[in-house]
C-alpha cells in the first residue's frame, strides 16, 4: 500500500508500478495546471476559482466539476486547517464534517480519486498532529472551557476514527511528506498547493533514495539518509498492522550502515526497545535467541558509551537540543534517550519470566540456565557503569545481581563462571558465521568479548561487597532484601552462627510484615535456609525453631513461593491467581519441601517424642506433633508407610516400643536425605546418637511401672551404646526426676520404685490438672482482653482481607513474634526463667487462641 | 594462659595489665625473658621511666626522664588552681549532684573556670601515666564532678576508676564501677554497638574488683547475668564466661544460679575447663569426665591471676556439687572410693554427706561400718503432689480477681 507515496516501493508488484505511472501522469498534469494558476493566486483565488468556472464552456464545465470537487476540497482543506491552528475546536468539528462530505465527492468523481486521498489523509495527518500537540501542552485542558473541551475531545475521537479507516502506510508516508513539507514552508509561502504534487516529486525521490539504503551498497549510504529511515521505521513503531519482526530486521540491518558511534548507539537502542515490542503480554516470555540478542546489544550499547564520552544517555529529564547532524558526526556532546538499568531489568525479568514458563525437567530449561552467566555479566557490567557515575540505580542492579546468586552454592557458581568465560573465548576465537545452535549469540559475542569479563572475586567475597555497597547507598527496601540474601547465603554454606547473628542483629523479623510479599518469601526462605543449616549442623533444636512456623501454618508452598496449594474455602480470583504464579520462584531455586518436612518431623519428633507420654512437663513448643501423630492413631488402617509423615509416624511409634533398630532404619533412610549436602552427611550419625538417646529416655518412661530394675548392660545393648553413655542418660534423668529411680553402680541395673495410686488419688489427681488449666486459661483470656483492647487488626473483615492481600501475613506475624521473643532472650535465658518473656509467649499463643473464639461466637 | 592474658589484656588499660604480668612472672607459667619483654613493652607506652629502667635494666636516657619531668612541671603548674581544690577535702564535699551548681560554686568560692577543670584533667592524665595513681584519683575525682562536658566525665570516670583498681582501693573502685555502669547506659550518643563494647571493657576493669572486693563475687554475678552484660560477654569475651563459672560455683548462696549458666554455657561453643566441668556433672552426669575436669579446674585456677583468690572455696563447693548429685543418683555410695576419687578424706566426705542429710536434700543412711552409704528413693505421696499443685491456686486467683476488677471499674468510669 505505501506504493501510493513511494516510487519505488519495496514490493513492486506490476500493477503498483502502473498506478504509479498514472499517478506520476496525473500530478505532473495538476502541477502545469497549478503552476498556471499560482502566479496570480493569493487571498482571492476563491473568487477567481468561481470566475474562471462561470467562463467556461460546456465542455470544460465536465470537467470543471471534477476540478471543481477537486478544489472544493482542497479549500475545505485550508479551511479545515485555518480553523485548526485558531483552535476553535466547535468549528473546526463543522469544517471536518464539511471536508469528509467534500472527500466523498470527489472521490465519488473518482478521477482524480488518487490526490484528492493524498489530501484527505495529509490534512488528517496534520489535524491529529496539531491535536496531539495542544493534548500535549502543559494546562492547555485546564484552559479550555467545557463546551471547548467536549468538542476537543469528539474532535480527536473523530479524527481517530477516520485515521482508522487509513491504512497505516498511508499516514506514515503521509506525515513524512508533510515533515518535509513544513520544512520548505518557509519558502514557498503557498504552501496548499504543494499538498497536491508538485512536492510529490522531489520527496517521493528523497523517498526512493531512504527505502534504497537497504539495497544500496554501504559506501554510498550518508549520515542523513540512515536518520531518516531511523525516523521512519520509529514512528511506526506501536502502529496496528506492522510486522515487528521485520522493523527489527530493517534496524539491524541500518546499524550495520551506521555512520558513527552515536548513531549507532542510537539506532542499537531503539533495536532493543523493539526487541522487548516483540512478545506483546505480560504471561508470556520473550523468545531465547531475542533475548540473547538483547542482551548483546545492551553490552555493545554499553561498550560504546564508555569509550565515547560524547554520548550521554537520559531518563526522565527534558533532553538538551539535538545537535545538527553534522555536528553529531564531528563528535558533538548528544543526548539520547534512554536508560540502560531499565533495559537491565527488563531482561532480568524476562529471564525469570521464561525460567518461570519453561518446564524444569526439559532440556530447554537446562540450556536456559546457561545464560545466567551473560545475564550476571550484563547486569554486573551495567551496574559498574551506573557505580561509576554515582547514580543510586547500580544499588538496584547490584541487588538484582545479589537475588541471582545468593542461593548459589560455590560450586555451581564457579562452573557458571567457568562456562560463561569458556563461552566468550571460543566465540573471540571463532571468527563470525560459526554455526552452532545459537549462531546469532556466538556472531555478536565477539563484540564484547575483548572488553568484559565475568568478574573474578569468589562467590562468598561477592556477596559480601555487593551488599556492602548495598547497605551503604541503599533504600530500606534494598538493604533488607540484601541482607536477607546474605543470611541465606550464610546459611547455605553452613555458617550457622554468623547467619543467626545477622538476622538477630538487623531486628528484621519485627517489621518483616510491613514489608513487600516478596520481600517476605525472601524472609521465609531465609529462615528455611536456616533451619536446614541448623539441622545439617546436628543443631535440631534450633532447626525446630526456625522451620517450626513455616510447617505450622500449612500453607508452605506459598509461604516459600514453590508452588500453590489448592485453595479450600475462598477461591482465589483470576487476578491474584496470576499474581501469584508471578511471585514463584524458577524450579532451580527451590529448597526441595520434602527435605524441608523431613527435617522439620525429625526434628520434632526428636523434641517431642518424650513428651508424648509424659504430659505434665511445661512445654516449649506447640504440639504440633502430638496433633499429627494423634491423626495418625486415629486412621482406621495405616498400610506401611510410602511419604514422609507416614514414614516418621511408623518410626515414632517403633520407638515409643524401645524398637531402635526399626526406628533408625525407617529414619535414617528417608529418601529426603539424598538432598543433603555431601559435608553434612555425618548429622545422620548424630542424629543416629540422638535417636538412641531418645530411644531408652522414651523406654524407660513408658515402662518404669512394670518393672523393678532395669540393667544398664541390656538396655546399652538395646541401643547398641557404651554403658557408661546409657549411665550417664539414666543418670541426668534421675537427677531431673523424668523417673523415679536410683542407679546401683555394684550391680551395674537401675532400681525403680513404683507408686500405686488408688482410684480416688487418681482422680484427684486428675482434678487438679484441670483446675489448673482452667485457671491458665482464665489468665490468658484476661490478658488478652487487656492485652489487645486497643488494637483492632484482630477484627475479623480485616483480617480477611488482609489474608486475601498477602500470600500469608499471618503466619508472618506469628513467626515475627516467636522469633523477636527468641530475639527478646538474646541468646541466653530461656522461656522458663524469665517471668517477662514467658508473658510474651503466652500472648503469641493467645493470639490465635483469641481468634478462634472470635470465630465461635460469630 | 599465654592466651588468656593477651584475650584479657586487648581490652586493659596498659596499666592494669602489669599485675597481671607480674603475676605470671611470679607463678613461673611462662619464661621470665618472656614476660619482661612483654612488660617493657607495655612500660614503653607510659612515661613510668624509672619503673621501665627497673625491669630492663638499661637506664633510660636522661634527656626523656628529664622531658617527662618537665611536662610534668608545666601541667601541675596549669592546673595548680583546680589541683588545690581538688585536694580541699571540705570543698569536695560540699558539692552536689547538679554539676551546673557545682561549677558554679567553684567558680564564685574559688575562682575555677572551665580551663581550669580541663588542665586538671590533662595533668591528671599525666600522673596516672606516670604511675601517680593516687592524686591521679583524686584529681579525676574533682573533674568528673566540675566539669560540664559529659565524655570528658566519662573518661575521668574510667581513669579514676583504673587508678583506684592500681591503688587497690576496692571500695572506691566498686563505686566508680557502677556510676561508671550508670554512665555507660546513660549515654545517648553512643550506638547500641559501641555501648555493647563499652560493656566488655568495663567487665574486664571489673575482674580486679570482682575478685578482690569482699562481696564482689556476688556482684560478679549479678553483673553478668543482666542481659545486656551477657549479651556483650557472648559477643565480645566469651572467655568470661569461666570467671563467671568458678565465681558461681565458689559462691554457695548462688547455687541457683547453676541452672542459669548451665543454659547459658550449652547456647555457646566457648568451651574451658571450668565449663566443662559444669556441663559434665550438671548435664550429663558423666561423673568420670568431672572428676577429670576438676583437676583441670584447679591447675586453671592455680594460674590465674584473679581466679586463685576463690581457689579453697571453689574446691570446697565443686567438690561437695559433686558429691551431691552422685548421691542424688547412685543407690550404694562407697565413700572411699569417693574420696579417692576426689582426692579428700573420707571423714570430710562423711561429713558432707551427713550435711547433705540432715539438710533433707538427702534421703540416705550411713552404713558406718562398711563404709557405704545406702539412699533410698522415695517419691512425694500423691496427697502431697496435690497439695503442692493446688499451692499457688488461691493466691493466682485472688489477684486475677483483682485485675479483673480494676480492669472493670477503669472501663465504668
Amino acid at each position: 500500500m505505501a506504493s501510493k507515496f513511494w516510487g519505488g516501493s519495496d514490493s513492486s508488484s506490476a500493477d503498483e508500478s502502473s498506478e504509479n505511472v498514472s499517478d506520476d501522469y496525473t500530478s505532473t498534469t495538476s502541477s502545469s495546471d497549478d503552476s498556471s494558476d499560482d502566479s496570480d493566486r493569493g487571498p482571492s483565488k476563491y473568487l477567481q476559482d468561481e470566475s474562471s468556472d462561470s467562463s467556461e464552456d460546456e465542455r470544460r464545465v465536465i470537467r470543471s466539476s471534477k476540478q471543481k470537487h477537486f478544489e472544493m476540497l482542497k479549500q475545505s482543506s485550508r479551511e479545515l486547517q485555518r480553523v485548526a491552528a485558531g483552535r476553535d475546536w466547535t468549528s473546526v468539528i463543522g469544517s471536518l464534517e464539511s471536508f469528509h462530505k467534500h472527500f466523498l465527492k470527489s472521490t465519488q468523481a473518482s478521477i482524480r480519486a488518487e490526490s484528492s486521498s493524498k489530501i484527505f489523509v495529509r490534512t488528517l495527518v496534520s489535524l491529529s498532529e496539531v491535536l496531539d500537540a495542544c493534548s500535549h501542552e502543559v494546562d492547555f485542558k485546564k484552559q479550555m472551557s467545557t463546551t471547548q473541551a467536549k468538542a476537543f475531545n469528539s474532535l480527536s475521537q473523530r479524527v481517530k476514527k477516520h485515521m482508522r479507516a487509513l491504512s497505516p502506510a498511508d499516514i506514515e508516508a503521509a506525515s513524512r511528506s508533510r515533515k518535509i513539507d513544513i520544512e520548505s514552508e518557509s519558502e514557498s509561502a503557498d504552501s496548499t498547493d504543494t499538498i497536491d504534487g508538485t512536492r510529490d516529486n522531489p520527496t517521493a525521490e528523497s523517498d526512493k533514495l531512504m527505502q534504497d539504503i537497504m539495497n544500496m551498497p554501504k559506501e554510498d549510504v550518508t549520515f542523513d539518509m540512515i536518520d531518516s529511515k531511523l525516523k521512519e521505521i520509529a514512528t511506526s513503531r506501536g502502529k496496528k498492522g506492522v510486522d515487528r519482526m521485520r522493523s527489527v530486521e530493517q534496524l539491524r540491518y541500518v546499524s550495520s550502515l551506521s555512520k558513527c558511534a552515536a548513531q549507532e548507539v542510537e539506532i542499537l537502542l531503539h533495536i532493543i526497545s523493539a526487541q522487548f515490542d516483540l512478545n506483546g503480554s505480560m504471561s508470556t516470555y520473550m523468545a531465547t535467541p531475542v533475548w540473547r540478542n538483547c542482551v548483546n546489544d545492551v553490552l555493545c550499547v554499553l561498550q560504546t558509551l564508555e569509550t565515547n564520552d560524547n554520548i550521554l544517555l537520559v531518563d526522565g529529564s527534558e533532553l538538551e537540543p539535538r545537535p545538527s547532524n553534522d555536528e553529531i558526526m564531528a563528535g558533538a556532546i548528544i543526548q539520547l534517550r534512554g536508560s540502560l538499568c531499565a533495559f537491565a531489568e527488563r531482561i532480568d525479568d524476562e529471564y525469570t519470566k521464561s525460567l518461570q514458563c519453561l518446564d524444569a525437567h526439559t532440556k530447554e530449561y537446562i540450556n536456559r540456565l546457561q545464560d545466567e552467566g551473560a545475564l550476571l555479566l550484563l547486569l554486573h557490567q551495567v551496574s559498574n557503569f551506573y557505580e561509576s557515575r554515582n547514580s543510586h540505580n547500580a544499588v538496584s542492579l547490584s541487588l538484582r545481581v545479589l537475588e541471582r546468586i545468593h542461593c548459589k552454592r560455590t560450586a555451581s557458581y564457579n562452573a557458571l563462571k567457568k562456562y560463561t568465560d569458556s563461552r566468550i573465548q571460543s566465540s573471540a576465537s571463532v571468527s563470525g558465521g560459526h554455526i552452532c545452535d545459537n549462531g546469532e549469540m556466538v556472531e555478536k559475542t565477539d563484540v564484547f568479548v575483548t572488553n568484559f569479563r565475568f568478574p573474578s572475586c569468589e562467590l562468598h567475597a561477592r556477596i559480601e561487597s555487593l551488599s556492602a555497597y548495598i547497605f551503604n547507598y541503599g533504600e530500606e527496601r534494598a538493604k533488607a532484601r540484601a541482607l536477607l540474601c546474605q543470611i541465606f547465603n550464610e546459611a547455605l554454606c553452613g555458617h550457622l552462627r554468623s547467619a543467626k547473628e545477622l538476622l538477630l542483629m538487623s531486628h528484621l523479623q519485627e517489621s518483616i510484615q510491613l514489608m513487600d510479599i516478596s520481600t517476605q518469601i525472601l524472609f521465609n526462605r531465609a529462615v528455611a535456609q536456616l533451619g536446614v543449616c541448623a539441622f545439617e549442623l546436628g543443631e535440631f533444636d534450633e532447626a525446630f525453631v526456625f522451620l517450626c512456623d513455616l510447617f505450622t501454618s500449612g500453607r508452605t508452598k506459598e509461604l516459600l513461593a514453590q508452588g500453590m496449594t489448592q485453595p479450600r474455602f475462598n477461591e482465589r480470583s483470576a487476578e491474584q491467581d496470576k499474581l501469584e504464579r508471578r511471585r514463584q520462584l524458577p524450579k532451580h531455586q527451590h529448597i526441595n519441601l520434602d527435605f524441608l518436612e523431613s527435617i522439620f518431623l525429625v526434628c520434632a519428633m526428636l523434641l517431642e517424642v518424650s513428651g508424648l507420654l509424659n504430659v505434665k512437663k511445661t512445654r516449649v513448643y506447640p504440639r504440633y506433633f502430638s496433633r499429627i501423630m494423634d491423626q495418625y492413631n486415629r486412621q482406621p488402617f495405616t498400610g506401611p508407610p510410602d511419604n514422609t509423615r507416614d514414614t516418621v509416624m511408623a518410626a515414632t511409634k517403633m520407638l515409643l516400643v524401645g524398637d531402635y533398630k526399626g526406628a533408625s532404619g525407617l529414619l535414617l533412610n528417608l529418601p529426603a536425605w539424598n538432598s543433603l549436602s555431601p559435608s553434612a552427611l555425618h548429622v545422620l550419625t548424630i542424629l543416629d546418637e540422638r535417636l538412641k538417646i531418645e530411644t531408652i529416655r522414651v523406654y524407660l518412661q513408658q515402662f518404669a511401672d512394670q518393672y523393678a530394675s532395669a540393667s544398664v548392660h541390656i538396655l546399652a545393648q538395646m541401643v547398641s551404646l557404651t554403658n557408661e553413655s546409657v549411665c550417664s542418660i539414666i543418670s541426668s534423668m534421675i537427677a531431673d526426676a523424668d523417673i523415679p529411680a536410683v542407679f546401683d553402680s555394684v550391680t551395674q541395673s537401675l532400681q525403680l520404685s513404683r507408686v500405686h495410686h488408688n482410684q480416688l488419688q487418681s482422680a484427684a489427681s486428675a482434678f487438679t490438672e484441670k483446675v489448673l488449666v482452667l485457671l491458665d486459661a482464665n489468665e490468658r483470656a484476661f490478658d488478652r482482653h487487656i492485652g489487645t483492647e486497643n488494637i483492632s487488626y484482630y477484627d475479623e473483615d480485616e483480617s480477611r482481607t488482609r489474608r486475601q492481600a498477602k500470600s500469608a501475613p499471618e503466619p508472618e506475624e506469628y513467626q515475627t513474634r516467636r522469633l523477636r521473643s527468641e530475639n527478646a532472650r538474646g541468646r541466653f535465658i530461656t522461656a522458663d526463667l524469665h517471668d517477662g518473656i514467658v508473658k510474651a509467649k503466652q500472648r503469641d499463643s493467645y493470639g490465635h487462641f483469641s481468634r478462634k473464639q472470635i470465630h465461635c461466637d460469630s | 594462659m599465654a592466651t588468656d592474658v593477651g584475650e584479657l589484656a586487648s581490652k586493659l588499660d596498659a596499666h592494669l595489665v602489669l599485675p597481671l604480668l607480674e603475676f605470671a612472672a611470679s607463678r613461673g607459667t611462662h619464661a621470665k625473658a618472656d614476660v619482661d619483654a612483654a612488660r617493657v613493652e607495655i612500660l614503653k607506652k607510659t612515661h613510668m621511666c624509672d619503673y621501665l629502667a627497673d625491669v630492663s635494666g638499661v637506664s633510660v636516657d636522661a634527656a626523656t626522664r628529664e622531658e617527662v619531668l618537665k611536662t610534668h612541671e608545666t601541667l601541675r603548674a596549669a592546673a595548680s588552681k583546680a589541683a588545690e581544690f581538688a585536694s580541699d577535702g571540705a570543698a569536695i564535699k560540699a558539692m552536689r549532684r547538679d554539676k551546673g551548681e557545682n561549677a558554679k560554686i567553684a567558680e564564685a568560692s574559688h575562682g575555677i573556670t572551665s580551663a581550669d577543670v580541663e588542665a586538671l584533667y590533662t595533668f591528671a592524665k599525666f600522673e596516672y601515666e606516670c604511675g601517680e595513681y593516687a592524686s591521679a584519683s583524686e584529681h579525676l575525682g574533682a573533674v568528673q564532678l566540675l566539669s560540664a562536658d559529659s565524655a570528658r566525665c566519662e573518661s575521668a570516670l574510667w581513669g579514676k576508676f583504673s587508678a583506684d583498681i592500681l591503688l587497690q582501693n576496692w571500695a572506691a573502685a566498686l563505686d566508680d564501677m557502677n556510676r561508671l555502669r550508670d554512665a555507660l547506659e546513660t549515654n545517648a550518643s553512643s550506638s547500641a554497638y559501641v555501648k555493647m563494647k563499652q560493656r566488655a571493657w568495663l567487665l574486664h576493669y571489673a575482674l580486679y574488683v570482682f575478685f578482690n572486693h569482699p562481696n564482689g563475687r556476688n556482684s560478679i554475678v549479678d553483673v553478668m547475668f543482666q542481659e545486656r552484660y551477657m549479651q556483650a560477654v557472648q559477643q565480645e569475651s566469651p572467655h568470661l564466661l569461666q570467671y563467671l563459672a568458678v565465681a558461681i560455683v565458689a559462691n554457695r548462696k548462688r547455687r541457683n544460679m547453676i541452672k542459669d549458666l548451665v543454659k547459658i554455657i550449652q547456647s555457646d561453643s566457648y568451651r574451658d575447663p571450668a565449663l566443662e566441668f559444669i556441663l559434665a556433672l550438671f548435664v550429663d552426669y558423666d561423673f568420670k569426665k568431672a572428676t577429670e575436669k576438676l583437676k583441670q579446674c584447679d591447675d586453671m585456677i592455680e594460674k590465674d591471676f584473679f581466679l586463685i583468690g576463690t581457689k579453697e572455696a571453689f574446691d570446697e563447693n565443686a567438690r561437695a556439687y559433686f558429691i551431691e548429685n552422685y548421691c542424688r543418683v547412685n543407690k550404694r555410695i562407697d565413700i572411699g572410693a569417693l574420696a579417692s576419687t576426689l582426692e579428700m578424706s573420707a571423714s570430710a566426705v562423711e561429713a558432707s554427706i551427713v550435711t547433705l542429710i540432715r539438710q533433707n536434700k538427702l534421703n540416705a543412711r550411713i552404713d558406718a561400718e562398711a563404709g557405704v552409704a545406702h539412699v533410698r528413693v522415695e517419691t512425694k505421696s500423691i496427697n502431697e503432689q496435690i497439695i503442692e499443685k493446688t499451692k499457688a491456686l488461691l493466691s493466682k486467683t485472688n489477684a486475677l480477681t483483682q485485675a479483673v476488677l480494676a480492669n472493670t471499674q477503669a472501663q465504668a468510669f
